[in-house]
């Protein structure tokens, strides 16, 4: 869209775009102006430039990329046809495992684990072509709103190095935004995509749940984790979740829907498009130059010949307090193993005494085990009663 | 919804957090300010709201299988083993591991008391 209005005087600029896209890099490999390892040199030596004042990478794994890319350029010289993202620059939260480079969370708990395999999402665009340049900063395991909470420093806003990039996403997001990769994956869970795009000013989508497989990931709140793309346009996003999206085996949660063809649809006219306009999310909190922009985006979409629509959505008051209390019991139980002294003290209670657990019990041990941290008289009997209504039957060896 | 201070200790306890004062009072109240907004979803009336233990179920694709195994409408796999092969490989990968005759993990001790 060209309409948008000029930034206001004083307002922060963002860096310069080094222009690659998708579709450029492809006619830039096929017409032999670049090579797929020179285009790599290239941003490692912006990565090497911008980083240390960014902090958007934690870890670089270029042995990998100049592998991908020579196999790409060998392709080329073959004369063999390229695979969708061929030779794409891409820059990996931190949260997903990546064969044989380091894989943290952001967390000093993991400093050191460097994984065996790939997450679904990763193995896929490894296969489509794309070139793994590093692993990008988040808050501790996805926790966070701003990538303060990384134990490895924040990450700083390329449009504005005094401010945050938001979060957790936040190196991925940055990463694209200051040209130190063409495309990026992160994970939403309660805004952790969604939140850094707009702060960083690129890009990125939340997928529905269930579109993209999350085998890999270091889950934070499996009811709620989504995996999904940033880049410096809509087109790439689309292109990206082509290559990312559809059902995998390892991901019982993941969508046995076909996959379309997202970036083909991308050309059509709005015209005739009914948006719908919730009203409860222009209410309290919403920042009055936030809202002057939405509305001129809406304004813009009207002028094309869509139809703004009033809508209600009478439950919104209840998101966040449901998400709280579904991300931070489902949290717990996740990193329950790796979590400190109540999980350790009762799973060596459970080996002292000799216990074997079916899944059955196993998910009555997560539901306890969350109870027992929960304080409150009211959730103190809701345990309880739970404990009454499915007593353990734990066998004894 | 109020916490008491016992509430506040037992938490502490269990996160092996030694607090000040001062930081029982504020986390208490916290605490209690948190539970108090989640409080807010008790003027919701769910008696009617079928309990969702997945989200794909009854997607589009599943409605063609609607009659078919329950299991594959959840989409479960057949359960054959499958080799696992990364597990080995995982532990390899630890700062210290041991054969004791099947591999495992060493990891510091952290609770003591």
């Amino acid at each position: 869209m060209s309409a948008s209005p000029p930034p206001p005087a004083g307002a922060p600029t963002p860096p310069a775009s080094n222009g690659w896209t998708i579709a450029g890099i492809r006619r830039a490999l096929e017409s032999r102006k670049i090579s797929a390892r020179e285009l790599t040199q290239e941003f490692y030596a912006r990565i090497e430039r911008e980083n240390p004042r960014l902090n958007a990478y934690l870890a670089l794994s270029s042995e990998r990329a100049y592998a991908q890319a020579d196999a790409i350029d060998a392709k080329l010289a073959r004369g063999e046809p390229l695979p969708p993202l061929a030779g794409v620059p891409a820059a990996l939260k931190d949260v997903l495992n990546t064969h044989d480079t380091e894989t943290t969370a952001g967390s000093r708990i993991l400093k050191g684990y460097v994984p065996p395999y790939d997450a679904t999402a990763i193995a896929r665009l490894d296969r489509a072509g794309a070139i793994f340049l590093g692993k990008t900063n988040c808050d501790e395991f996805a926790m966070g709103s701003s990538n303060e909470n990384s134990a490895f420093g924040p990450v700083r806003n390329p449009v504005a190095p005094d401010r945050v990039p938001g979060g957790s996403s936040g190196g991925s997001a940055a990463a694209v935004a200051a040209g130190l990769a063409v495309i990026a994956l992160g994970t939403d869970t309660g805004g952790s995509i969604r939140q850094p795009g707009a702060l960083c000013g690129v890009p990125a989508m939340m997928p529905t749940y269930g579109r993209v497989s999350r085998y890999g990931l270091i889950a934070f709140a499996s009811s709620l984790d989504r995996i999904g793309p940033f880049a410096r346009t809509v087109e790439d996003v689309a292109r990206v979740m082509e290559v990312i999206a559809g059902r995998d085996p390892l991901d019982a949660t993941s969508a046995d829907h076909p996959v379309p063809a997202y970036s083909a649809g991308l050309d059509g006219s709005v015209k005739g498009l009914r948006l719908g306009i919730p009203a409860e999310y222009f209410g309290e909190g919403l920042d009055p130059a936030v809202r002057q922009k939405v509305e001129a985006a809406i304004a813009r979409l009207r002028d094309l010949g869509c139809i703004p629509t009033p809508v209600e959505m009478r439950h919104t008051p209840y998101a966040i307090p449901t998400y709280y209390l579904i991300a931070t019991a489902e949290a717990m139980s996740r990193k329950i193993m790796a979590n400190g002294p109540l999980a350790v003290k009762f799973s060596m209670e459970a080996v002292n005494h000799g216990l074997e657990m079916t899944q059955d019990e196993g998910q009555f041990l997560e539901a306890a085990l969350f109870g027992l941290c929960c304080t409150t008289a009211d959730m103190k009997e809701g345990t309880r009663a739970f404990l009454e209504k499915r007593p353990p039957k734990f066998a004894g060896r | 919804m109020t916490i008491s201070r016992d509430d506040v200790l037992r938490v502490a306890e269990l996160a092996n957090l030694d607090l000040t004062e001062a930081e029982i009072e504020t986390y208490g109240a916290q605490l209690a300010s948190i539970l108090s907004y989640c409080e807010k979803l008790n003027e919701l009336d769910t008696a009617s709201v079928e309990p969702l233990a997945q989200v794909l179920e009854g997607g589009p694709a599943l409605d063609k299988q609607r009659d078919s195994d329950p299991a594959e409408r959840q989409h479960l796999r057949e359960d054959t083993p499958r080799d696992a092969a990364v597990i080995a490989e995982l532990i390899r990968r630890a700062p210290e591991a041991l054969d004791d005759p099947n591999p495992y993990f060493r990891v510091p001790k952290v609770i003591d008391r």
